[in-house]
C-alpha cells in the first residue's frame, strides 16, 4: 500500500511537470489527475472492503454491461458523445476499454473455477470471450490495449495450471505470426521447431503434429492478418524492427524517447528541467512516454527507484496469490497480475525502445482517470484476498 | 488449493525478475553508457546554430570611394528536426507566399545533411515578402528569418575586372584552404581583388544560438548560450582612382580593350581598365544556373581581364626592346643609317617584306626609326641583332613572363626563340622570322601590363616595377594590417645612353603628331592578327623628365595606335586635374 502511495504521488509530480506547472496552459489535467487520484484510492478502498468473490459471482453481468460500453462508442460518435476510444458524459471522457479488462478477468475466473482450461476443447469459450472485447477495442483502433486481452487469457491459463503444451501452444501462436512476417524459411524452421517441442512434451505424434498444423495455419493466415492492420499499424511494427530508417517521420517518437531517456544520465535534469519534455520533443508525455520524462529529469536514480516500487508490488501480488487458499481469489490475483505488469513492461519497454510503440499507460503513473480507477480497483483486489485471509 | 502450481510461481517470480533486470540494464546502457552522447542529443535537438555572417571588408579607391560593401539580405531557414510534411498548413501558406511548390519546400528541407541543421528554404528575400512571412510566422519557432549580407558594388560594371565577384566556394578551395575556418556554403572571392585578399576580406562568422520548440510556439525556458559575434574582414584600400576609371572606360567605350594608368617609380594601379564589362552584382544573392552559359557563350568575353589576361603582338612596340637590344650590343650606332635606306619595303631573299608607309621613311638614324616606326630600318637591326639576343632583350624587359600583378588569372604572353622555332620548324627554321619578330610580330605574344612595366623602366631608368592594385589594408577597427611598398621586379641593366636614344625617338613620336603638353614619350603600335583588323597599341609615360604616369593603351582592331595618342593625352589631363597621383605636376609645355 505504501508502494501504491509512492507510485501514485510521484506520478502526480510527473504529471505536473508534464503540463509545465500550475501556470502551464495544460495545468488542467494536473488537477484532473488529483481528482482521479482520489477517486482511485476511493475505488481501491471500496475494492478492498468488498468481498471479491461478488464480482465473480456477478461476472456475466458485468461482463455483458462492458462490451455494451464498448459497443455503444460506435453510435455514439455520430451524435458527438464519443471520440475513438471515449464516452462523454457530463464533461468527463471514460475509457470503457479499461472496464472491459476487469470484467475479462472476473469471467474467466468464473470460467475456469468451473471448468479448468486442461484441453483445448475448453478453450474455446474462453477464447471466444476475449477475442469479442479484444476485436471490437482493435476496431475503435487502439491496437495497444486490444493485445492485453489475449495476454489476460494466456497467463491466467497459464496460471490455472493448465497442460505445458497448451501454454507452448499460445506461446507458439504469436511466435509464428512473428516468424511468418519475417519469411518462409524462418518460418519452416520455426514450425519443424515447435513440432519437436510439442513431441517432447506431449509424447504423442499425432498431438505434435496437429498443434503445428495450427501454427502452420497461423502463420499462413499472417498476411491476410497483415492486410487487416491499418497503415499507421504497419508503420509502427515496421519502425520498431528498423526505427533509423525514418528518423524524421514514423520514428521520431521512438528517437526522441530515447533521447529523452539516456540524456537524463545517472541524477537526471532535475524536477521541470527536462529540455526533451518540457520543450514538448518527447510526444504524449502525459501519458504514453511518461517513463520518458521521468527516466529524463529524475535520471537513472528516479527510473531504478520507480521499477523497484512496481517490483516489490508485482511480488507482493504473487506472494498473496501463493498464500490465498480461495481458488477464485488465486485466479482474480492472476488476472490482476497479467493486467499490471502487461502494461508496466509493455509501456517501459516502448519509452526505452525495446517495444513497437503502443499506446498503453503506465499503470498508476500516465494520465487518465478510467485506467487510475480501474488499475487502483485491480490492486485492491489482491488486498482484499490477502485481507480476508487474515482477518476474516 | 490444488491450482497453484509452485513451480509456475517460481518460474513466475524468475521471468518478472529478468524482465526488470533487463529493464535496468536497458537504462544503464542508456543513461549511463551512452548518457554523454543522448546529452549531445537533447541540446542540438533545442537549439539551432545559424551562422552570423561576418560582414566582408569594403574595398575603396585610393580616395575612400566605396568599390564594394555590403547589403543586408534575408534567408529563411526551417528550424525544425522533423520533415514537414505536404498539406502542413504552413508549408501550404508558406508555399503561397515564395512562390513555389509546396513539393520544392519539402524538398528542401529534407535534402538538408542533418535533421539538427537548419534547411535554408530561400534565400535574399525581397522585404515586402520578409514583412509577410514575419507577420504570419512570427511565433513558430520552425521558421526564422536570418538577417544576411550580400556583396553589393555600387557602381555596378566600373572596375568590374579589378574587384571581381564571390560566389559560394568549391570543394578544391575548400580543401586548400582548410586551415581558414571555411566551411561548406560560405561565400569566397572568385575572381579580382575579392579573390587575391579574400582571406583579409573575409571575417569570421558568428553563431547564434536559436533554441526550437517541435511545435508552433516559441518557448522562452532555457537559457540558450550567448551568441558568438562575428569579426568583420578588413577593409581594402587600392591604388585604383575611381574617377579615373571610369574616365578610362568611357575611353574605350564599346570597343574591346584596356587601358592602363600606372604610376612610374612604385607600379601603383590608377587605373587597369578593360571592356567589354560585366555587372559583378549578379553574382551576389542567387545566381541562375544559365547565367554561366550565358556567360561562357558571350563571345565578347566580357569576363576576360584584358589588361592582364589576354596576349597580343606588340606590333611596333616591340621595336623599343629590339632598338635596347641593338644598341646595347654594339650591333648599331646612334648616328648610324642603315645600308637600306627605307623606299616602302625591304628585299630578304626572294620575300619582300613591307614598311606601314609604302612612300617609305628614306635613311633615319635609330632614333628617327622609332619616331616614324620604321618597319624597313628593324628589319635590317633585327638581322644584325638575331633571335637569341632579342630574346634576351625581350627577358632583360621580363616579357613572357608573369609581371605578378595581385590579380588572379594573369598569363604569360610568348617571346621568339631559337629552341620555339627550331621545335616547330627543325633545324630549317624560316630565317625571315626574325624580320617578323624584330618588329613585334609572329611569335611575340605580349600583355598590356607587361608593357606598362617595359615603360616603366624606361621612363625611371632601368626599374622594372612590380605592379599593384593594393595600397594598404585595414582592420575593423581602422589600424593599418598590411602596407604595399615600391616593388622592383627586376632591373634593366639598359644602359643610361641607349635610354636617352630610345626616349629622344619616343618623344619625337609626341611632337610628330602634334603638341607634346605633357612632357610625354610614347609608342604606337599597329599589330597585325589574324582575327581581322589590327591591333591598336600606344605605350606611353610622361613627364619624360620626371616620370609620373605610365599610360598602356591597347584596343582591339583600333587599326593605327597613333589614331588613340589624343585619348591618352585626355586621360593625362584628367589625373593633373584631379591630382594623380598627387598635386606636384610640372607646368604644362606650351
Amino acid at each position: 500500500m505504501i508502494a501504491i502511495a509512492i507510485i501514485l504521488s510521484i506520478g502526480l509530480l510527473l504529471i505536473y511537470s508534464a503540463v509545465g506547472g500550475l501556470s502551464g496552459s495544460d495545468s488542467h489535467y494536473f488537477l484532473k489527475q488529483t481528482v482521479w487520484v482520489s477517486l482511485g484510492i476511493i475505488a481501491f478502498i471500496l475494492s478492498v472492503g468488498i468481498e471479491p468473490a461478488l464480482w465473480v459471482k456477478y461476472a456475466k453481468y458485468i461482463y455483458i454491461a462492458s462490451i455494451l460500453l464498448l459497443v455503444v462508442i460506435f453510435p455514439l460518435r455520430y451524435v458527438g458523445l464519443a471520440g475513438s476510444r471515449w464516452i462523454y458524459i457530463g464533461g468527463i471522457a471514460i475509457q470503457p476499454s479499461e472496464f472491459a479488462k476487469l470484467s475479462v478477468i472476473f469471467i474467466l475466473t468464473r470460467i475456469f473455477t468451473r471448468k479448468r482450461p486442461y484441453s483445448i476443447r475448453n478453450l474455446i469459450v474462453p477464447t471466444i470471450l476475449v477475442l469479442i472485447p479484444a476485436l471490437i477495442i482493435l476496431k475503435q483502433p487502439d491496437f495497444g490495449t486490444a493485445t492485453i486481452f489475449p495476454f489476460i487469457l494466456f497467463f491466467m491459463i497459464f496460471w490455472a495450471k493448465a497442460p505445458a503444451y497448451i501454454v507452448i501452444l499460445l506461446i507458439t501462436i504469436p511466435s509464428s505470426l512473428a516468424f511468418a512476417l519475417l519469411g518462409y524459411i524462418k518460418f519452416a524452421i520455426f514450425v519443424f521447431a515447435t513440432f519437436i517441442i510439442f513431441y517432447i512434451f506431449t509424447l504423442s505424434r499425432v498431438k505434435a503434429f496437429l498443434l503445428s498444423a495450427v501454427n502452420l495455419l497461423v502463420g499462413a493466415s499472417t498476411p491476410f492478418l497483415w492486410h487487416l492492420l491499418k497503415d499507421y499499424q504497419k508503420e509502427r511494427l515496421m519502425t520498431f524492427l528498423n526505427p533509423k530508417a525514418d528518423p524524421l517521420g514514423s520514428g521520431y517518437n521512438v528517437i526522441q524517447s530515447v533521447i529523452a531517456v539516456g540524456s537524463g544520465r545517472i541524477w537526471g535534469k532535475g524536477f521541470m528541467q527536462g529540455s526533451q519534455s518540457q520543450l514538448r520533443f518527447l510526444p504524449h508525455q502525459r501519458t504514453d512516454f511518461i517513463f520518458s520524462l521521468l527516466s529524463e529529469e529524475w535520471g537513472f536514480v528516479g527510473a531504478f527507484i520507480l521499477l523497484l516500487l512496481f517490483y516489490f508490488i508485482l511480488y507482493r501480488i504473487i506472494i498473496f496469490a501463493q498464500k490465498t487458499t480461495v481458488e477464485e481469489y488465486y485466479l482474480l490475483i492472476g488476472g490482476v497480475f497479467a493486467f499490471i505488469s502487461y502494461q508496466l513492461f509493455v509501456n517501459v519497454c516502448m519509452s526505452l525502445g525495446l517495444l513497437p510503440v503502443t499506446g498503453l499507460p503506465l499503470p498508476l503513473v500516465s494520465y487518465g482517470g478510467s485506467s487510475m480507477i480501474v488499475t487502483m480497483f485491480a490492486l485492491g483486489l489482491p488486498m482484499s484476498a490477502e485481507f480476508r485471509r487474515r482477518w476474516l | 488449493m490444488i491450482l497453484i502450481s509452485k513451480r509456475r510461481v517460481t518460474s513466475l517470480k524468475i521471468f518478472i525478475l529478468i524482465v526488470f533486470l533487463i529493464i535496468i540494464g536497458r537504462l544503464i546502457h542508456l543513461q549511463i553508457y551512452h548518457g554523454k552522447e543522448y546529452t549531445l542529443m537533447a541540446e542540438s535537438n533545442r537549439i539551432r546554430k545559424v551562422k552570423i555572417q561576418a560582414s566582408r571588408g569594403k574595398i575603396l579607391d585610393r580616395e575612400g570611394e566605396v568599390l564594394a560593401d555590403e547589403k543586408p539580405s534575408y534567408n529563411l531557414l526551417y528550424m525544425l528536426s522533423q520533415n514537414a510534411l505536404i498539406d502542413d498548413p504552413i508549408i501550404r501558406e508558406l508555399a503561397n507566399i515564395l512562390n513555389i511548390s509546396e513539393e520544392e519546400i519539402v524538398k528542401r528541407i529534407k535534402e538538408r545533411p542533418s535533421p539538427f541543421l537548419p534547411a535554408t528554404l530561400a534565400s535574399d528575400l525581397p522585404f515586402n515578402k520578409v514583412a509577410e512571412i514575419s507577420e504570419r510566422f512570427g511565433d513558430t519557432s520552425a521558421l526564422y528569418i536570418q538577417p544576411s549580407l550580400v556583396r553589393h558594388y555600387p557602381n555596378d560594371e566600373v572596375a568590374c575586372h579589378i574587384l571581381g565577384y564571390i560566389g559560394e566556394v568549391d570543394k578544391e578551395t575548400l580543401k586548400k584552404r582548410r586551415n581558414e575556418g571555411l566551411g561548406l556554403g560560405d561565400i569566397v572571392g572568385k575572381a579580382g581583388v575579392e579573390y587575391t585578399y579574400d582571406s583579409y576580406l573575409r571575417g569570421k562568422d558568428g553563431i547564434r544560438f536559436i533554441p526550437i520548440t517541435p511545435t508552433e510556439k516559441k518557448v522562452k525556458l532555457y537559457e540558450t548560450p550567448p551568441p558568438i559575434e562575428p569579426i568583420p574582414g578588413c577593409d581594402i584600400h587600392l591604388t585604383i582612382d575611381l574617377g579615373l576609371q571610369r574616365f578610362c572606360e568611357e575611353t574605350i567605350g564599346d570597343r574591346r580593350g584596356a587601358i592602363i594608368v600606372m604610376d612610374a617609380n612604385d607600379g601603383s594601379i590608377y587605373s587597369l581598365a578593360s571592356k567589354p564589362t560585366f555587372n559583378p552584382n549578379i553574382f551576389s544573392g542567387y545566381v541562375p544556373a544559365d547565367l554561366w552559359i550565358t556567360l561562357a557563350n558571350d563571345e565578347s568575353h566580357p569576363l576576360l581581364n584584358r589588361a592582364i589576361s589576354a596576349s597580343y603582338p606588340p606590333g611596333s612596340t616591340f621595336k623599343l626592346v629590339t632598338a635596347s637590344a641593338a644598341l646595347e650590343n654594339g650591333l648599331v650606332e646612334p648616328d648610324e643609317h642603315m645600308e637600306v635606306p627605307c623606299y616602302g619595303y625591304f628585299k630578304f631573299g626572294n620575300r619582300i617584306f613591307h614598311c606601314w608607309n609604302p612612300a617609305g621613311h628614306g635613311a633615319l638614324t635609330i632614333s628617327e626609326a622609332i619616331t616614324w616606326s620604321c618597319n624597313v630600318f628593324f628589319f635590317q637591326v633585327g638581322l644584325r641583332v638575331g633571335i637569341e639576343r632579342l630574346e634576351e632583350m625581350s627577358k632583360r624587359y621580363h616579357l613572357g613572363e608573369k609581371t605578378g600583378i595581385d590579380l588572379p588569372g594573369e598569363v604569360d604572353g610568348l617571346i621568339p626563340s631559337i629552341e620555339r622555332l627550331k621545335r616547330k620548324f627543325g633545324d630549317n627554321y624560316p630565317k625571315g622570322e626574325i624580320l617578323n619578330n624584330s618588329i613585334g610580330q609572329g611569335h611575340v605574344m605580349v600583355t598590356p601590363i607587361q608593357m606598362a612595366v617595359l615603360v616603366s623602366s624606361l621612363a625611371n631608368g632601368g626599374k622594372l616595377v612590380k605592379p599593384h592594385l593594393i595600397d594598404y589594408i585595414t582592420d575593423p577597427e581602422g589600424k593599418i594590417v598590411y602596407m604595399a611598398g615600391r616593388e622592383i621586379i627586376s632591373e634593366t641593366g639598359i644602359s643610361e645612353e641607349t635610354r636617352k636614344i630610345i626616349l629622344d625617338g619616343m618623344e619625337g613620336v609626341l611632337k610628330r603628331t602634334g603638341e607634346n603638353r605633357h612632357y610625354m614619350c610614347g609608342k604606337t603600335g599597329s599589330a597585325e592578327n589574324p582575327h581581322g583588323k589590327t591591333h591598336s597599341w600606344f605605350v606611353s609615360f610622361c613627364p619624360r623628365d620626371n616620370p609620373r604616369l605610365v599610360v598602356v593603351l591597347l584596343f582591339e582592331h583600333g587599326i593605327h595606335g597613333e589614331f588613340y595618342i589624343h585619348n591618352v593625352k585626355q586621360i593625362i589631363d584628367y589625373c593633373r586635374q584631379n591630382g594623380i597621383p598627387d598635386d606636384h605636376w610640372p607646368l604644362e609645355k606650351e
